[in-house]
């Protein structure tokens, strides 16, 4: 790399005073009424990344730092999280980023002020059966017995996943986005909502009160959360080939 | 600087625990969400989209991931 200097970009967040707090202190870069929080970095430090082995590399660190800048911004503003890794080549670039996505970002911004991100998960809950005793069994008695064991099998799983819609049509009627997030084996949703501030009592009141209901149909809830708004910043900035 | 995540202070605190679980809901959000920025991204990391499957795979021990 060359001596021009690069800048590890956060968020986009409004234009204004900019102590988070953090040691090492990222900045904002400023135009009209929108920032981007920045700070200086060597790209090498990218390549600290071990695909083959991404938790024992640098990616967790670095995406560590990242999560913590955009939660300190986050504390005093509303933010567009940007993707990991986005390099800058100097503040004229930040600033020219801003420019162009001038338009598209501010609308944005206001969309999700006053929201955050919340994470519902929802899994079958003891999903490991005792083994029955085959001891004696004959070959039909054996094939009735699993076949019974399927058939009770598919209900529960029917049952909860009865639940966990009516679930999401409780709780996404205090969100202002849904977004369904790839499941694991064995969970039945991971829904991530939007939620206006002053909706979230009510969305936490509406989790306490079918958490019951729903382990009674062997579902374990699992919530996490606040979130910067990461998962509803899904939009595309500037122009490819402008570099 | 700290390692400890603080979310904003609010009514219902969920403490996300400094399990793998937790991690993996971390990295997922900060790595393969928020806004693409195209043009002056001098680096966009495309092997990041390599770590992206293997990662959960190797933290969770997920068997299968089924999208959306």
């Amino acid at each position: 790399m060359t001596d021009r200097q690069w800048l590890c970009a956060y968020v986009i967040t409004r234009n204004g005073p900019c102590d988070y707090g953090l040691d090492p202190a990222p900045w904002l870069v400023g135009h009209g009424d929108l920032g981007i929080v920045v700070s200086e970095i060597e790209p090498e430090v990218f390549e600290q990344i071990d695909p083959t082995d991404p938790a024992d590399g640098g990616l967790v660190r670095l995406a560590r730092r990242h999560d913590e800048v955009v939660r300190a911004v986050f504390r005093q503003a509303p933010v567009l999280p940007l993707r990991f890794g986005t390099v800058l080549a100097g503040t004229d670039a930040a600033v020219r980023l801003l420019r162009r996505s001038y338009d598209q970002a501010l609308p944005c911004l206001a969309q999700i002020e006053g929201h955050r991100e919340w994470g519902v998960r929802a899994r079958l809950a003891g999903a490991s059966q005792a083994r029955d005793d085959l001891t004696g069994l004959s070959g039909t008695e054996y094939l009735t017995l699993r076949r019974e064991r399927l058939t009770s099998a598919r209900r529960s799983r029917q049952s909860a996943a009865e639940a966990v819609g009516l679930l999401h049509t409780a709780l996404r009627r205090h969100a202002t986005r849904t977004a369904e997030r790839a499941r694991a084996h064995g969970v039945l949703a991971d829904t991530a909502y939007l939620v206006c501030q002053d909706q979230e009592s009510l969305f936490h009141r509406e989790i306490d009160r079918l958490t019951g209901a729903l382990d009674g149909s062997g579902v374990r809830l699992e919530t996490t959360g606040p979130w910067p708004p990461y998962t509803f910043a899904d939009i595309e900035l500037g122009r490819r080939a402008d570099v | 600087m700290s390692d400890e995540i603080e979310p904003a202070p609010m009514p219902h605190e969920i403490e996300i625990a400094p399990s793998s679980e937790a991690l993996v809901e971390i990295l997922d959000r900060v790595v393969h969400r928020g806004a693409v920025v195209r043009g002056d991204a001098v680096i966009s990391l495309a092997g990041i989209a390599l770590v992206r499957v293997d990662l959960r795979v190797m933290l969770l021990g997920i068997d299968g991931l089924e999208e959306p």
